[in-house]
C-alpha cells in the first residue's frame, strides 16, 4: 500500500514539474517577458535594465533551473503589477476559489446523489424517462450563460440577491447554483447508470435470495459499489470544474482565483500567471491522489492490486 | 431490421425513392435525426446567413439598445447598435469554423500519435502514452487562458491552441483498438498469409477505428464550442472584428438591466448549437452502438 | 408424503408480452422429502431454471408463474402471489447461483455477508449468526473459520466462494434450498468436494434441495431423487438410481448414452440427439419430444402423455403406459 501511495506522489510530482515548465515555457515562448509586459515602450537603457533586473538576460536554461528551484521554495517572484509577491496574491485569492467549488461540490452532490437513486428506485417510470431526457439537454448550456441568467432573475428583476463580488452568504448563492447545476445533471446520470450497472451484476440476485428489500441493497451495497467509480468521476469533472470556476468568477466578479487569472492575463502579469497555473495544477493533483486513496479505502481489490 | 419496424405492405417496385429513404430515417435513432437536423440547420445559417445580412460590425449609435422587432433589427441590436441577428450569424460561422478546424486537426495528430503508439509498443508507447497521462492531468483551460496572455488569439490559433489539447481522447481510443484488434485472430491469419504489416494495418483497423473516432469526435465537438464562447466571453478568445457568440454576451452583460436580449438570444443560441451537437453524438454512439466506456477520456 | 419436505403442485411458467402469451413451463409438479437432493436435468432451455426461479420468487420481468408450492406440510402458497414466495426467500428458501463469486458483494468481508441476510431479517441476534456462520463455515470444509471469514471475496479461489455461498444459504435453515448449477464454474477434482461437503451439511440439517444440472454424473452420484424436464415438461422423474439403471422415457434413454460422464464406452463418439429442443411458443400439440423420439407412433403426435408411474419412478410417455396396461391386462 505503501508503494502505491509513493509512486502516486511521484507521478503527481511529474505533474507539477510538468506544469511548472508548461508554464515558464508559454511566458517565454516569445522572448523576453520584459517585452511581452512592458511591449516596446521602453527606450533601450530602461529595456535593458530590466532584463538584467530580472535576471532575463541569462541563458534560457539556467533561468529555467533557476525558476524551477525559486518555485520549489514557493518563491514565483513579484507580481509584474504591483511588486507584492506572487505567490501571496495567489494564495490570497485561493480560499474564495476554495468555498465556491467545494459548494457547488457539495450543492450539486446533496441534490443529485438523493435524486439519481429515487430515479433507479422507481425505474422505468415514464416521469423517469422524461427527466433523464430533459437532464441530458441540459448539459449543453454554457455556464457563464446560465450565471448570467440568474443575474437577470435574482439581482435586476426581483431585486434579491447582490450580483456583485463576495460579501457575505448571499453572494455565494448565485455563483454556487451557476457553478453546481449543470454539475448535477452530469452527477445524476452517472450516478443512475453506475447504479444501474451495479444492481445488474450477480450479486445483487444473490442478496436478494438472502432476502433483502430492494432499498436495503440500494443503500447498503449498490450506493457503496458506486461510489468508487463516482470519486474517479469527481476527480475528472475537477478539470472541468476549474473551468467553469473562472467564467463564473468573471461574471460576479468574484475575488478567487479565476478572476485573477484573466486579470492577469488581461495585463500580461506573467508571473501570477505561472503562480496560477502551478498552483492550480498542484490543487489538481492533491485532489486526484486524495481521491485514489479514497477510492483504494473503499475498494479492497484496489490495495491488491497495488501492491 | 427495418423490414419489421416499417410495415410497409405495398410491393417494393412501387415504393417511391422518397417513402424508401423516409423508411430508412425511420429507422434510425431518434436523437442521431433530430441532431443532425438541428446541426445541418445551424451549419446552412451559419454559412448562408452572413451572406444575405448586413456586416455585423456595423456600429449604428442611433440604433444602440434597439429591441427584437426593430426595423432592420430582427433581433435587436448591441450597445454599439451593431446587428444582432447578423452577430450571431456570424458567431455561429466562427464557430462551426473553429470546430471543424479543431475536430479536423485533434483527430488526425491524435489518430496518428494512437497508431504510432499502438503499433510500435516498447519505449514509443510508454513515453506517449505519458505525454497523454500528463495532458489529461492539468486543465485545459487554464492553458488556454495562460497561453492567451502570450499569443495573440487569431481563428487559426485558437484552433491550433484547443487542437494542442483535444488530440488526447482519440489518441488513446485509437491505441486501445489496435491492442483489441492486435489479439484479433483475423490479423494474426493475415500476418501468417504474408500480407505486410501495413495492408494488415489498414485493412483490418481502420475501419472499425473510424466509427469510434467519427462518434468520439461528434461527442467533443460540443466541448469545443463551449472552450471558444468562454475565451471570447472573457476577453481572451477571437477578438472583434471577428464574431463570436460569446464576446457578444460578453457585451451584453453591461445592459443586463436595459437589453436583456442582447444576453439571451446568443447565449440561446449557442446552448442550442451545444445541444444539438450531443444530441448527434448520442445519436451516432447509439446508431453504431458503441460503447460508452471506449469513449471516456 | 404429507407434512415434511417440499411439495410442488402444478407449477407452470408463461411470458405476456405484446398482447400474446408463450407457455415456457407447464405443469411440474414434484415433491422432496426433507435431508433429500433431486436432481433437475435436461438441455439448455427446458426450463429447470425458470421453474425454479418461480420457486424463489425471482421471476424476470414480464413473466408469470402459477400453481402452489407446500414446504413442511403447511397450507400451499399460491405462486402467483409473487410477493409472499419472495417473503420466502432468505427464510425458508434459499439459493446458490451458478457463478461462485457472483455472490458476494466484492466491498464485504465474508462473516459480514454470512451474517447479513438473518440478522436482517431478524432471524437471529448478531451473536447467534456470527456463531452458526463459524459452525457452518466450518462443516463446509475450513479448518479456520475465523480466519476465511475475514477474507474478502477476490481473495478466495472458486472452490471456496462456491463452499462459502453453500454456508450462506444455509444460514437461515430453510427447508428448500435450490442449487443452480452450482458447480459448473469449478474444476472437476472441486466439484467433487464442494457437492460432498454439502450434501452431508443438508442432510444433517433437513433441508429439501433441487439441484440443477446438466451434468448426469454428478447428479448420478450426489443425488437421491431425479427429475427430467424437455421443453418445460417433466418427462419422468423417480429414484436417482431407479431412474438411472432403467430409464422409460427414450428422451431419458437418449440422454444417457449420450453423457460423456455416464457412457463406459470411451472409445466409441459420442451419439448426439438429432434434433433440437422446440422453442416455447412452438411445442408440438402432442408428445413435446415426439419429433425428435426414435421410439414415436402416430398417436404421440395427438396425445401429450401424462405422467404415470409411483412416485419411485414416473414417466410421461405413452409407451410406458402401453405397457403399464399390458402389463395388468
Amino acid at each position: 500500500m505503501g508503494g502505491y501511495i509513493g509512486r502516486r506522489i511521484a507521478q503527481g510530482l511529474i505533474v507539477i514539474v510538468a506544469a511548472i515548465t508548461i508554464s515558464f515555457a508559454l511566458a517565454n515562448v516569445l522572448g523576453n517577458p520584459v517585452d511581452v509586459v512592458a511591449g516596446y515602450n521602453l527606450s533601450p537603457q530602461q529595456r535593458a535594465q530590466l532584463v538584467h533586473a530580472y535576471g532575463y538576460d541569462k541563458p534560457i536554461a539556467e533561468r529555467y533551473v533557476t525558476y524551477v528551484s525559486k518555485v520549489s521554495h514557493g518563491d514565483f517572484g513579484q507580481s509584474l503589477r504591483n511588486d507584492d509577491p506572487a505567490a501571496q496574491v495567489v494564495l490570497h485569492a485561493l480560499p474564495y476559489t476554495a468555498v465556491l467549488v467545494l459548494g457547488a461540490i457539495l450543492t450539486a452532490c446533496a441534490v443529485a446523489i438523493p435524486v439519481a437513486i429515487h430515479s433507479v428506485l422507481r425505474r422505468e417510470s415514464r416521469l423517469d424517462r422524461v427527466l433523464r431526457r430533459g437532464l441530458a439537454l441540459v448539459q449543453g448550456v454554457p455556464e457563464f450563460w446560465l450565471a448570467l441568467l440568474l443575474v437577470l432573475l435574482f439581482s435586476v428583476t426581483l431585486h434579491w440577491l447582490p450580483s456583485i463580488g463576495a460579501s457575505g452568504v448571499q453572494s455565494l448563492i448565485m455563483p454556487v447554483l451557476a457553478l453546481s447545476l449543470p454539475l448535477m445533471s452530469t452527477i445524476v446520470r452517472l450516478v443512475r447508470s453506475q447504479l444501474v450497472d451495479v444492481l445488474g451484476m450477480d450479486f445483487i440476485t444473490a442478496l436478494r435470495a438472502k432476502g433483502l428489500t430492494m432499498r436495503e441493497i440500494v443503500f447498503h451495497h449498490a450506493v457503496r459499489n458506486s461510489l468508487a467509480p463516482f470519486v474517479t468521476f469527481l476527480a475528472l469533472q475537477l478539470g472541468w470544474l476549474v473551468g467553469g470556476t473562472i467564467l463564473v468568477e468573471n461574471v460576479f466578479s468574484w475575488p478567487g482565483i479565476g478572476s485573477l487569472m484573466v486579470s492577469a492575463t488581461q495585463v500580461r502579469d506573467l508571473t501570477v500567471i505561472e503562480a496560477c497555473v502551478v498552483l492550480v495544477a498542484t490543487a489538481y493533483v492533491v485532489l486526484n491522489l486524495l481521491a485514489d486513496l479514497a477510492i483504494a479505502a473503499i475498494d479492497p481489490r484496489v490495495r491488491v492490486a497495488a501492491r | 431490421m427495418s423490414a419489421h419496424a416499417v410495415g410497409v405492405t405495398t410491393p417494393p417496385a412501387s415504393r417511391s425513392a422518397l417513402a424508401r429513404s423516409a423508411s430508412r430515417l425511420r429507422a434510425l435513432p431518434g436523437s442521431l435525426v433530430a441532431g443532425g437536423a438541428l446541426l445541418a440547420g445551424f451549419v446552412l445559417f451559419g454559412l448562408l446567413a452572413p451572406l444575405v445580412l448586413g456586416d455585423p460590425n456595423k456600429q449604428d449609435l442611433n440604433a444602440a439598445y434597439a429591441r427584437p422587432g426593430s426595423p432592420h433589427h430582427l433581433l435587436g441590436a448591441d450597445p454599439l447598435g451593431r446587428d444582432v441577428l447578423a452577430w450571431v450569424a456570424g458567431g455561429v460561422r466562427v464557430s462551426l469554423v473553429v470546430v471543424v478546424g479543431v475536430v479536423a486537426l485533434s483527430a488526425l495528430i491524435g489518430v496518428v500519435v494512437g497508431l504510432v503508439a499502438g503499433y510500435a509498443g516498447g519505449i514509443v508507447d510508454a513515453t506517449l502514452m505519458r505525454i497523454v497521462d500528463l495532458q489529461l492531468a492539468i486543465p485545459p483551460i487554464l492553458l488556454f487562458i495562460a497561453a492567451s496572455a502570450v499569443i495573440s488569439t487569431t481563428v487559426l490559433s485558437l484552433i491550433l491552441l484547443i487542437s494542442a489539447v483535444m488530440w488526447v481522447p482519440y489518441a488513446r481510443l485509437v491505441r486501445t483498438q489496435i491492442q483489441i484488434e492486435r489479439e484479433r485472430s483475423s490479423v494474426i491469419a493475415a500476418r501468417l498469409a504474408g500480407a505486410t504489416r501495413r495492408r494488415v494495418l489498414f485493412a483490418h483497423l481502420l475501419p472499425a477505428t473510424s466509427t469510434l473516432v467519427l462518434v468520439l469526435a461528434s461527442l467533443q465537438a460540443g466541448f469545443v464550442v463551449l472552450w471558444e464562447a468562454g475565451l471570447s466571453f472573457l476577453g481572451l478568445g477571437v477578438q472583434p472584428p471577428t464574431t463570436s457568440l460569446g464576446y457578444l454576451i460578453a457585451q451584453g452583460r453591461e445592459a443586463l438591466g436595459v437589453a436583456w436580449w442582447i444576453i439571451v438570444i446568443p447565449g440561446a443560441v449557442l446552448a442550442l448549437f451545444v445541444m444539438s451537437a450531443n444530441l448527434f453524438g448520442d445519436g451516432l454512439r447509439d446508431y453504431f452502438g458503441v460503447d460508452a466506456e471506449l469513449l471516456e477520456p | 408424503m404429507t407434512g415434511e419436505g417440499v411439495a410442488v403442485e402444478r407449477l407452470s411458467v408463461v411470458a405476456r408480452g405484446g398482447g400474446s402469451e408463450t407457455q415456457l413451463v407447464e405443469d411440474v409438479s414434484l415433491r422432496l422429502a426433507p435431508a433429500t437432493i433431486m436432481g433437475i436435468v435436461g438441455e439448455t432451455g427446458a426450463g429447470k431454471t425458470l421453474t425454479m426461479r418461480a420457486l424463489l420468487g425471482l421471476l424476470p420481468r414480464g413473466t408469470q408463474a402459477s400453481g402452489a408450492l407446500s414446504l413442511a406440510g403447511a397450507p400451499p402458497l399460491a405462486l402467483e402471489a409473487v410477493t409472499a414466495v419472495r417473503g420466502l426467500l432468505g427464510r425458508q428458501t434459499s439459493v446458490v447461483l451458478q457463478n461462485p463469486l457472483g455472490m458476494f458483494d466484492p466491498l464485504m468481508r465474508i462473516r459480514d455477508q454470512l451474517t447479513e441476510g438473518v440478522v436482517r431479517r431478524r432471524l437471529m441476534t448478531s451473536a447467534q449468526a456470527a456463531q452458526r456462520a463459524s459452525q457452518l463455515v466450518r462443516e463446509m470444509g475450513f479448518s479456520d473459520p475465523d480466519a476465511v471469514q475475514r477474507l474478502y471475496p477476490h481473495q478466495l479461489s472458486g472452490g471456496m466462494a462456491q463452499r462459502l455461498a453453500c454456508a450462506m444459504a444455509m444460514m437461515p435453515r430453510p427447508q428448500l434450498l435450490v442449487l443452480d448449477e452450482p458447480t459448473s464454474a469449478l474444476d472437476a477434482n472441486v466439484r467433487v468436494e464442494v457437492l460432498k461437503l454439502f450434501r452431508r451439511l443438508a442432510q444433517d440439517e433437513g433441508t429439501a434441495v433441487f439441484l440443477v444440472s446438466h451434468d448426469l454424473g454428478l447428479v448420478g452420484h450426489f443425488c437421491d431423487a431425479i427429475a427430467v424436464m424437455y421443453a418445460g415438461r417433466v418427462l419422468e422423474h423417480g429414484r436417482t438410481a431407479e431412474v438411472l439403471a432403467a430409464p422409460q422415457h427414450p428422451y431419458t434413454v437418449a440422454l444417457l448414452s449420450s453423457s460423456a460422464t455416464l457412457t463406459a464406452r470411451r472409445r466409441e463418439p459420442l451419439p448426439g440427439i438429432e434434433g433440437a429442443p422446440p422453442r416455447p411458443g412452438t411445442w408440438p400439440s402432442g408428445c413435446v419430444f415426439e419429433p425428435r423420439c426414435t421410439a414415436a407412433f402416430e398417436r404421440c403426435k395427438e396425445v401429450r402423455p401424462a405422467l404415470s408411474g409411483d412416485p419411485e419412478h414416473a414417466t410421461a410417455c405413452l409407451l410406458v403406459e402401453r405397457e403399464d396396461a399390458r402389463a395388468v391386462s
